[in-house]
């Protein structure tokens, strides 16, 4: 370790043991959020901070169409104990961490499965905040569709009600140093981590190999600053993101020739971007809430990278306003894709009796219409995979709930339409709590569009009905 | 996390305002003059601003078959602006569903309130805006209304009469809405409120509906001094009953400190956003 890194670290254990000297004053709120103790009546004033433990238990039936086919057929059948340990020195720091355990099939893995889903630590140090560990970071302040969002991955084959369950931890850096009314924030993901999305159908001579994602190097790390403005009557922030994009797409990566069958191999390939984006929010008296959001992303040399999409400007302003027990959120959504050109696959579709008939080395004049032909079917691909069939698309949004029967039944539904791709997807829920720690919830995960497109695609091992009884504690 | 969650965070800001801050200040009148209605309710209004505040509070709602259901919340309020602001932020531990999350309210006194949301669910905070006042805030019997500040200027104020609720003198003062909008924003055609003489807190309160029946029956008990210097007191039990459909809600503040010197930074998106 250097003397710069000593003395670093000892500078960092100073400013710690004066704010926790600070801290030994904490008051009756801080101590509350954190010691279990404080919320009985017979706790002192001096109560010991105690590690707490939350979580729950669930059972979850989902249930749809069998691939390719019209019967129905379980997709996902689980159940799932998390655990969320919480260990708090109020003023100083405090520490979080969740593990969860799934047994059953859950369309993600086979067996029982063992996710620590988020451990992380966090300093505080006056103005300065940091937090190191494994967690989630989500950007944004429009609703469930954020183009600024580029930080943490998810996964869209996880079978849940909840829709928070689709983020995935990743190993990150982030501080925030506080300059009111601004707010700088820093992130740093030293590690890649990929979305993952289901699989859709391949070609009978088309495998999927190893992923080419970047090794865990300095250089491949993802760094982002945002600079948040927060005053009583609006908040925004502007941000700006280099780094590998959390939704890889598809690279060629090899292929076989002289045997049968013959073998095309993919591979899901990441690619780095720039992303500059911004957002705001803000409320008109009591009449609706405003809020905006806006990403510009270019990915680097993605002329050249058959698995980036090109640059694209994404967009989203919406409202939120309550009719009494029913509250509402409406948003429309557009992309404009720069630089665009329909892509309509290869002119000369490959014929795999090509590769059987040929032996190595090949003619380079055949290896570059191989090459190609596959390349111009993967950047089809890849444009489904990234949304960018059309130059400007225009797409809405519409989350719905109404809390009735004294707040114990929930009848919720969140909708999104692409009306340039025809493209839509439907979340209706229908939530109970049978008593504070007891609920059942039943609903339904929809999409469609027409063929060939992205929701067409997933349609079949994503839609699907669903149930769930959750116990938490 | 969902929409109503947003609306019990921000809705127990102000049935903190209203019932566990009510405090007490001499009533201002002219020297051996009768304090008018209104008199009463202005001061009742502005003694209800506490210096700053730090709490654990409880509520639990009861069924007619004796049923419970409990919610619980930390909290810290403190004034800016000499007293035109008061700036709140609660934290929710119970029930499951809503622990960690977190609601920061910048009360002013005659704009709308700014009011943010952390939701861990969504991992971030949000930005929202009021709902109905006559909804039932958190399943409980207490409406938002009950919560609220109400504008002063909204109301015919009479006084009733004088008499003892327990060991409290109270003024007995009627509460008629101005028009018909505001008594069906609220969902109360009239409100009875029973205001200690000494403690200058609501000790009492009844409520009608919109037909004029009997609705709901506020009771406020054990009252604390919190500070002496100004005289304010807060109850440290409130039980909301509602007559027509026999549940009870029972607000109760397990511990509370006086705390003018609660720290500034409790009040920011950054402090709410902790776990």
């Amino acid at each position: 370790m250097s003397v710069r890194a000593c003395l670093f670290i000892a500078s960092l254990s100073c400013v710690a043991r004066s704010a926790a000297a600070q801290s030994s004053d904490a008051g009756l709120f801080e101590r509350s959020q954190s010691d279990a103790s404080v919320t009985s009546s017979a706790a002192g004033e001096g109560g010991v901070r105690r590690p707490t433990l939350h979580g729950y238990t669930r059972a979850d039936v989902f249930a749809g169409k069998a691939v390719g086919r019209s019967r129905p057929e379980f997709q996902a059948t689980y159940a799932e104990l998390a655990l969320r340990l919480g260990i708090d020195d109020p003023g100083v720091g405090d520490a979080h961490a969740e593990v969860r355990v799934r047994s059953g099939l859950d369309g993600v893995t086979p067996g029982p499965d063992v996710d620590l889903r988020e451990a992380y630590v966090n300093l505080y140090l006056g103005k300065l905040d940091l937090r190191v560990g494994q967690q989630i970071i989500v950007w944004g302040r429009a609703d469930a569709f954020n183009p600024t969002n580029n930080l943490t991955p998810t996964d869209l084959r996880v079978r849940s009600p909840v829709e928070d369950d689709r983020r995935l931890g990743s190993l990150a850096a982030r501080l925030w140093f506080d300059l009111a009314p601004l707010r700088l924030e820093g992130v740093w993901l030293p590690v890649y981590a990929a979305s993952e999305i289901p699989s859709v159908g391949l070609p009978e001579f088309v495998s999927s190999s190893e992923p080419r994602y970047p090794g865990p190097a300095l250089s491949n790390g993802l760094g982002a600053l945002r600079v948040h403005l927060e005053l009583p009557a609006i908040e925004a922030s502007a941000s700006y993101l280099l780094g590998h994009a959390p939704l890889p797409g598809l690279a060629l990566r090899d292929y076989t020739v002289g045997v049968d069958p013959p073998v095309v191999r993919i591979a899901r390939a990441a690619y780095r971007q720039h992303v500059v984006g911004a957002d705001f929010s803000t409320a008109l008296g009591e009449l609706v809430a405003i809020r905006g959001e806006a990403a510009y992303r270019r990915p680097i040399d993605y002329e050249d990278t058959v698995q980036a999409p090109r640059p694209d400007l994404q967009y989203v302003l919406g409202v939120e306003h309550d009719f009494g027990p029913v509250s509402v959120i409406a948003q429309y959504l557009g992309r404009y894709v720069f630089d665009w050109q329909r892509e309509t696959g290869p002119a000369m579709p490959l014929d795999p009796l090509t590769l059987v008939d040929f032996m190595e080395p090949l003619p380079i004049f055949l290896r570059d219409t191989i090459d190609t032909s596959i390349e111009d079917e993967l950047r089809l691909r890849n444009q489904i995979l990234f949304v960018q069939r059309a130059r400007v698309q225009h797409l809405a949004s519409l989350r719905v709930e109404w809390r009735t029967l004294n707040d114990t039944l929930s009848l919720s539904a969140l909708g999104l339409v692409n009306f340039t791709t025809r493209e839509w997807l439907l979340y209706p829920k229908v939530a109970y709590s049978i008593s504070d720690w007891m609920s059942v919830s039943v609903g339904a995960e929809l999409y469609a569009g027409p063929d060939g497109s992205l929701f067409d695609l997933i349609e079949d091992r994503l839609s699907a009905g669903y149930a769930e009884l959750r116990l938490s504690f | 996390m969902r929409r109503w969650q947003y609306e019990l965070e921000r809705r127990v800001a102000a049935w903190i305002t209203v019932g566990l801050l009510a405090t007490g200040l001499p009533v201002a009148t002219p020297a051996g003059a009768e304090p008018t209605a209104r008199d009463i309710m202005e001061q009742v209004t502005v003694a209800r601003k506490l210096e700053g505040s730090e709490a654990v509070v409880s509520m639990t709602i009861v069924n007619p078959q004796g049923q419970t259901r409990e919610r619980r919340l930390s909290l810290a309020t403190k004034l800016y602006d000499g007293g035109k602001t008061e700036k709140r932020i609660y934290r929710f531990s119970a029930p499951a569903d809503v622990d960690g999350t977190g609601v920061l309210v910048f009360d002013y006194e005659k704009e709308a309130d700014d009011v943010w949301v952390y939701l861990p669910a969504l991992r971030k905070t949000r930005r929202i805006v009021s709902a109905q006042r006559s909804e039932s805030f958190m399943g409980s019997e207490f409406a938002y209304a009950d919560l609220n500040v109400p504008s002063l200027d909204d109301y015919d104020y009479k006084l009733v009469r004088e008499e003892s609720v327990g060991a409290e003198r109270c003024w007995v003062i009627d509460v008629l809405p101005k028009t018909p909008e505001t008594a069906k924003s609220e969902g109360y055609s009239r409100k009875t409120y029973w205001v200690s003489q000494e403690k200058h807190v609501l000790v009492k309160g009844e409520y009608f509906d919109l037909d004029g029946h009997a609705f709901k029956q506020l009771e406020n008990q054990d009252f604390k001094l919190l500070d002496a210097k100004r005289q304010r007191y807060r109850p440290l039990r409130m039980v909301m009953t509602n007559q027509q459909n026999g549940r009870r809600s029972i607000f109760a503040t397990e511990q509370i400190a006086f705390t003018p010197e609660t720290k500034d930074d409790f009040f920011t998106p950054r402090y709410l956003e902790r776990p």
